[in-house]
């Protein structure tokens, strides 16, 4: 019996303490769990000399990002506003 | 200032290779992937180079290294988007952390709940991506004309996700008691909803992690001295002169300024005829909305003000060329206004007259982030006072405590004496008739 009570306190430890280092500073830079490993890719094992040689890998997979990246704000810093002006990151001007 | 003719600084945060003159090639292999998908911490992009990583180790302004990125490596731990890889550009806006924003600086990469009770990173330890909610690689947020996605209601399927609204997770009536089952007070503060946003009494401060800047005058810039570029250092350790950038003023744990706001904002720009508020300063950028419009609601902002260049002739704002190499007229290689000027405007295929003059401008910066626990919101008083609150300036509005109606007060203050003088005479009739009773 105070065995058992012993491996009950134990586990208990041991969730609080896992759960502590878990949390916040040291881990928050983990990503979440993901369905793919990217390091074991063939295509990404490679000696990339320019960074637009990972895009094209990166693109080879994920073959509709190219498209749907292109057309965002991130990428155009254009924005066609409802009156006709051209908004956007490249065509408005502030005081910084 | 602006981008045009400044591409190799300030496209160093776009997330692309290459832009370095109006005609860049948005071809798919410029999309920079790792930017955002960087998990190691280790991708970075030169502050000078276009966009571009550097593949070297490099020195930025003779002083701070960048390291060689190791695209292989990054690369093969690509992931999700963090608070860091968000906070790679959206944290240095401005030239240097915290500068623009005054609620995004780098104190975000592991926030105290008091700092944020959201990205607290103790705690609920939220991303970026949490609330901007993105849906194939189209981020939510406010964006130029079009205001943030997702009504004043639940996130639900059929919005699509959408949840950058404060409301789409606490909904449109958030205050309630943890005890009691009615609770006036919560009753009463779920009644501002309508014309308050939530940021306004959530937060009561902004500049809170970093000292933000809050007056740029660029008009100083370009003094030298003994030949040497001076950087002089103020009491909160950021520059309070500069020759590249001219005489800045810094703050921490400042008090926003409130207007009304529909969540978009008006932009002037470069070559438009000016629009000056009531002292005389240019509006930039400014938020629209009215009181009588039901979507808006009083907002908190950040006014930036400045003086920067204008044509005094055309009365317009220009575009100077700030970065660049000598004989390009860039002013932070030759420091000629005039020059700097001609060279931005030409570039922009702008009409200039030639003349340079400074003007006093505001940008308005609408605060939504580093919303502390709610023990720190805005207490009633803050705004229900006759003079002195933080809602002094809002107009088209009745605001108890603030405001009054001069006929009201006379028939109540009459109706009190009145009621004052008949009990007193009630009263005094009770005794005198008990007394003749005995």
């Amino acid at each position: 019996m105070g065995g058992w009570i012993l491996l009950a306190l134990l586990l208990m430890v041991s969730s609080v303490w896992s759960g502590q280092i878990s949390s916040g500073e040291r881990s928050y830079f983990k990503p979440p769990a993901s369905t793919a490993d990217h390091s074991k890719f063939e295509s990404l094992k490679k000696d990339f000399k320019t960074p637009e040689e990972v895009t094209k890998a990166c693109l080879s997979c994920h073959n509709k990002a190219g498209e749907q990246f292109g057309g965002t704000l991130h990428y155009t810093w254009t924005w066609k506003g409802k009156d006709g002006r051209l908004l956007g990151k490249s065509w408005v001007i502030n005081n910084f | 200032m602006a981008v045009t003719s400044n591409w190799c600084r300030c496209t160093s945060c776009h997330a692309g290779y290459g832009w370095k003159d109006r005609h860049f090639d948005f071809a798919p292999e410029k999309i920079d992937c790792l930017v955002c998908h960087d998990t190691t911490g280790t991708y970075k992009k030169f502050p000078t180079d276009c966009g571009y990583p550097p593949l070297k180790d490099k020195l930025f302004a003779g002083k701070k290294l960048f390291k060689a990125v190791n695209l292989s490596y990054v690369a093969q731990h690509v992931g999700r988007t963090s608070r860091e890889s968000c906070g790679k550009c959206h944290f240095y806006s401005g030239g240097g952390d915290g500068v623009k924003r005054g609620d995004l600086d780098s104190t975000l990469r592991a926030p105290s709940r008091e700092l944020d009770v959201h990205m607290d990173a103790e705690g609920l330890n939220f991303t970026c991506a949490t609330c901007h909610t993105t849906v194939a690689h189209e981020i939510d947020g406010r964006h130029y004309d079009t205001p943030a996605p997702g009504a004043r209601r639940f996130a639900l399927p059929k919005d699509d996700g959408h949840r950058v609204r404060c409301e789409s997770c606490h909904g449109r009536r958030p205050h309630r008691a943890e005890k009691k089952l009615i609770s006036l007070k919560h009753l009463k503060l779920n009644d501002h909803t309508d014309r308050l946003a939530c940021q306004t009494c959530h937060i009561p401060f902004y500049g809170r992690g970093l000292p933000t800047n809050i007056y740029w005058d660029w008009s100083t810039a370009g003094r030298f001295k003994n030949g040497k570029p001076i950087v002089e250092k103020g009491p909160l350790g950021r520059p309070i002169y500069h020759t590249k950038k001219g005489t800045l003023k810094w703050g921490k744990n400042l008090v926003p300024e409130y207007h009304w706001y529909n969540g978009t904002m008006r932009y002037l720009l470069a070559g438009e005829p000016l629009r000056l508020n009531a002292k005389g300063q240019v509006l930039l950028i400014a938020p629209a909305g009215e009181p009588d419009d039901p979507q808006s609601r009083i907002f908190p902002f950040k006014p930036h003000y400045g003086r920067q260049p204008f044509d005094p002739v055309k009365r317009t704002m220009v575009i100077p060329k700030l970065f660049g190499n000598k004989g390009s007229g860039a002013f932070w290689t030759e420091y000629d206004w005039q020059k700097a000027v001609t060279a931005g405007m030409t570039e922009a295929g702008l009409p200039f007259s030639g003349k340079v003059a400074f003007i006093e401008t505001v940008h308005y910066i609408p605060l939504s982030h580093m919303i502390p626990p709610k023990e720190k919101a805005l207490k009633c008083a803050e705004c229900h006072v006759r003079q002195g609150g933080r809602m002094e300036k809002i107009t088209g509005i009745y605001i108890p405590g603030r405001d009054s109606f001069l006929w009201v007060d006379r028939i109540g203050i009459f109706i009190c004496v009145l009621t004052l003088f008949l009990v007193t005479v009630h009263g005094l009739f009770r005794m005198v008739m008990s007394l003749k009773r005995r």
